[in-house]
């Protein structure tokens, strides 16, 4: 009978404490947060065990989990809202940026033969800070025009135009995984390919104006080393628009 | 001896669970009545007297609450009384102290929803020609059943608030609305 009393208590016991299981990630959340991809990232960065593998897009049970890390409507959500005020969506952006590179760090390991082991969600990363910088900056930029007296001053056109070279600057290292082209497949280099098309082409049609010149020199350097014909291709079009975009100013 | 002991320790737990399953329901220990739509300017967070046992955070955000509002209506002679309330006992904030105007904004705006379809509902029965009790049940079913979809539509779009952009267009939308069916504000309307 006792036994009928504890399993009578323990049912209710149960019914009381019967919260939901958290899920381990929040890939049901329509957007996620800085804090968010703060969790998300800690726990695949110290909770995923030295031999084990991390989440990637060919594991139908973590494919949703890279889907949501690597979503920029994530960021684009808040940094787009116009009627959120530039303070705080200069402040989000740089907790997304600073994020980004914490989860840049994940994906980095190589096999014994030099080549990524993880390729794909490496790149998509790598596509996902590039647009995030573009927007990040942007936003900086805007911040500090907004705040200045005169915003025409050459003092403030000097700190947002060193803002630009920061960006271009960080944008072109991207560039520089060309020169590691073997570690990649064919696959891969498609995916940097589509990545300079994506992103690069956005660089050079939001700053018209800027002097890309050192840019220009890289991807001719580039030009003569790749042997990716997709990778080749790309550079080429971002050759032809920078040689445009000079000749019009 | 021992039956006894289980027949009263089941009756013990029923009981608790009763309580507890309406508590959870209504909060019955700080109870205030449902507030009409006329009232809205006059509620604020600390109106919302809910309990909440299970739910510690929506999408991992802690700080949140939930509305619960209601159509209700009822015959009267050639009359129908119908209006829009909100349940203090039935809503729920995390802190009933809570500074934040967007949130109980955003709250207000589920309230408005619910008040736009008791107007709509108002404006179709009045359109209907002699309508039968059966057929005012109907309209306001399908009105219940619309603004269901409308207040989901409202919380996914703005992702209850978060997206600010997403909020601000449903603001206008919905004041523009109600706005549109301000003949239909009174609470009664006659039907014969």
């Amino acid at each position: 009978m006792r036994k009928n009393i504890v399993i009578t208590l323990t049912i209710a016991t149960a019914f009381f404490l019967g919260c939901k299981e958290e899920q381990k990630y929040p890939t049901d959340k329509k957007y996620w947060d800085t804090k968010d991809y703060a969790e998300v990232i800690s726990e695949i960065k110290y909770n995923t065990k030295q031999d084990e593998k991390l989440p990637t897009f060919d594991n139908p049970e973590t494919k949703l989990l890279l889907e949501k890390l690597t979503d920029e409507e994530n960021f684009y959500v808040v940094l787009n809202d116009d009627q959120l005020g530039i303070k705080h969506r200069s402040e989000v952006a740089q907790s997304f940026f600073d994020e980004w590179r914490r989860m840049n760090e994940i994906y980095t390991m190589t096999d014994r033969t030099d080549k990524y082991v993880y390729e794909k969600e490496l790149i998509e990363i790598w596509n996902f800070g590039l647009e995030l910088q573009l927007k990040y900056f942007e936003i900086g930029n805007e911040a500090i025009t907004e705040r200045a007296d005169d915003p025409n001053a050459d003092q403030i056109k000097s700190l947002t135009d060193s803002n630009i070279n920061t960006m271009v600057s960080n944008m072109t290292h991207f560039l520089d995984e060309i020169n590691q082209e073997n570690s990649f497949t064919t696959e891969g280099h498609i995916l940097i390919a589509k990545a300079i098309d994506k992103n690069f082409t956005k660089l050079v049609s939001t700053y018209p104006d800027y002097n890309f010149s050192a840019l220009l020199s890289k991807i001719k350097l580039l030009l003569n080393k790749t042997q990716s014909d997709a990778i080749r291709e790309s550079l080429q079009k971002l050759e032809a628009q920078i040689e445009l975009a000079a000749a019009n100013n | 001896m021992r039956k006894k002991i289980f027949i009263y320790s089941s009756a013990a737990v029923c009981i608790i669970l009763v309580v507890f399953l309406t508590l959870r329901k209504v909060n019955f220990l700080d109870y205030q009545a449902p507030v009409p739509y006329e009232q809205i300017n006059e509620i604020t967070f600390e109106n919302f007297r809910g309990l909440e046992f299970f739910q510690k955070s929506l999408y991992g955000n802690k700080a949140f609450a939930y509305i619960f509002t209601s159509i209700e209506y009822e015959y009267s002679g050639d009359s129908l009384k119908m209006e829009a309330f909100f349940h203090p006992s039935r809503s729920y904030v995390y802190n009933k102290k809570a500074y934040s105007n967007d949130l109980l904004k955003h709250e207000m705006y589920h309230f408005k929803i619910t008040e736009l379809h008791v107007r709509m509902a108002k404006k179709q029965i009045l359109e209907a020609q002699q309508p039968t009790e059966q057929d005012i049940e109907t309209i306001v079913e399908k009105i219940k059943e619309e603004e269901e979809l409308f207040q989901r539509k409202y919380d996914d779009e703005t992702f209850h608030s978060y997206v600010l952009g997403k909020q601000k267009k449903y603001e206008i939308l919905i004041d523009s609305l109600l706005l549109l069916h301000t003949t239909y504000t009174k609470p009664n309307i006659y039907i014969k």
